[in-house]
């Protein structure tokens, strides 16, 4: 029965891949695996990131969270998203939070690579155990996250790095970078800071929830905002590699602090650049996770 | 709100993962509020101050 389910939706693919399955599809497509195999039915992808989880958290992953990993997994791959991009061979690494269960949070697990869990494990700074829940982290003064990114070292790996985020109406950018360097401020190539002057006017806020890539190539940074692509939002002016790497909801450009943000999602990235249609793809996969991981969809 | 205010002193991580490093502030360093039992843990001096963050942090060096 589960491998019929999945030959049904194979069959059912179009050119250019899946334009019309719905997350709600590719969850139970995920579920009949998980039916199918236990643990080994599922996507490598997910299962090394599902393994290493449970080894490094005090809490092992519930069915339905693998499940929503192992979904994810897949749509990495193409299946499920409209333009069916293979995104593996884009991102090379890829960091969200994803709960053990329902109601459990845990450091260890937030820190994980979904792309690959032996490298680039997140640190977090100055946080306490009520600061992360099910539904995100809360920020605030002191409180930040390196993810170990250093654009000037791993630029030959990949020239790209992106991050989603929910937070709105906020006073600044919660990308930020804690570092007495200065190409980690003014860098023009990946600094997300709001109102860098590096960028050209108009473009240079992350103040909307959304998907955010800055890329080396063609010295344009992409942006998917409020459900909406918004390509070439920004553009870079001048500046340099950054030497540090990327700290979220750190500062404010080079003053205060973030404060007080909560349930921010904390899913960051970095790779090579995308096209257009690899880059709303990528959108579709970041909507799923904040939906089905972090924030509602949950059972 | 409350800054525990500390001498500069070497990073540790907690059980629960999150790891505990001073900030430059006006006062020296700066760790967030509620690691007052971890820093007493580690034999960390430290003493409470309260703040307004809107203007604690506006000067903040960073060099």
């Amino acid at each position: 029965m589960p491998k019929n389910f999945v030959g049904i939706q194979r069959q059912n693919r179009v050119p250019g891949g899946l334009r019309h399955f719905s997350n709600t599809l590719a969850k139970k497509s995920a579920l009949c695996r998980n039916f199918g195999g236990g643990g080994g039915g599922y996507d490598p992808l997910a299962a090394a990131f599902i393994a290493e989880f449970n080894n490094v958290s005090a809490a092992e992953m519930a069915l339905e969270q693998q499940s929503v990993c192992n979904t994810i997994a897949l749509m990495l791959k193409g299946e499920g998203t409209t333009n069916g991009s293979d995104l593996t061979a884009i991102i090379d690494d890829l960091n969200f939070y994803c709960p053990a269960d329902n109601s459990t949070s845990d450091f260890s697990g937030a820190s994980l690579n979904f792309m690959n869990p032996s490298r680039f494990k997140r640190s977090f700074f100055g946080f306490l155990p009520g600061d992360l829940t099910v539904n995100g982290i809360t920020g605030g003064a002191g409180k930040y996250i390196r993810t170990g990114y250093v654009p000037s070292v791993e630029q030959t790996l990949g020239d790209c790095s992106y991050f989603w985020h929910t937070l709105t109406g906020g006073s600044g950018a919660p990308m930020g970078s804690i570092s007495s360097d200065a190409n980690a401020y003014t860098s023009a190539v990946f600094s997300f800071y709001g109102n860098n002057s590096n960028y050209a006017a108009g473009g240079n806020d992350t103040n909307t929830a959304g998907l955010y890539c800055v890329s080396k190539t063609g010295s344009t940074v992409k942006k998917y905002a409020n459900g909406a692509p918004a390509q070439n939002s920004f553009v870079a002016t001048s500046g340099a590699l950054s030497t540090v790497d990327f700290a979220d909801m750190a500062r404010y450009r080079l003053g205060a602090f973030q404060l007080n943000y909560t349930g921010e999602v904390m899913l960051h990235g970095r790779g090579k650049a995308f096209t257009d249609q690899e880059f709303d793809d990528f959108a579709e996969i970041c909507n799923y996770i904040q939906s089905n991981i972090i924030s509602g969809g949950r059972a | 709100m409350r800054v525990l205010i500390v001498k500069k002193f070497k990073p540790f991580t907690a059980n629960w993962g999150a790891i505990c490093v001073p900030q430059i502030c006006k006062d020296g360093f700066f760790v967030p509020d509620g690691w007052q039992s971890e820093l007493t843990k580690k034999g960390i001096k430290y003493t409470e101050k309260e703040i307004d963050p809107k203007t604690y942090f506006e000067h903040e060096s960073i060099t």
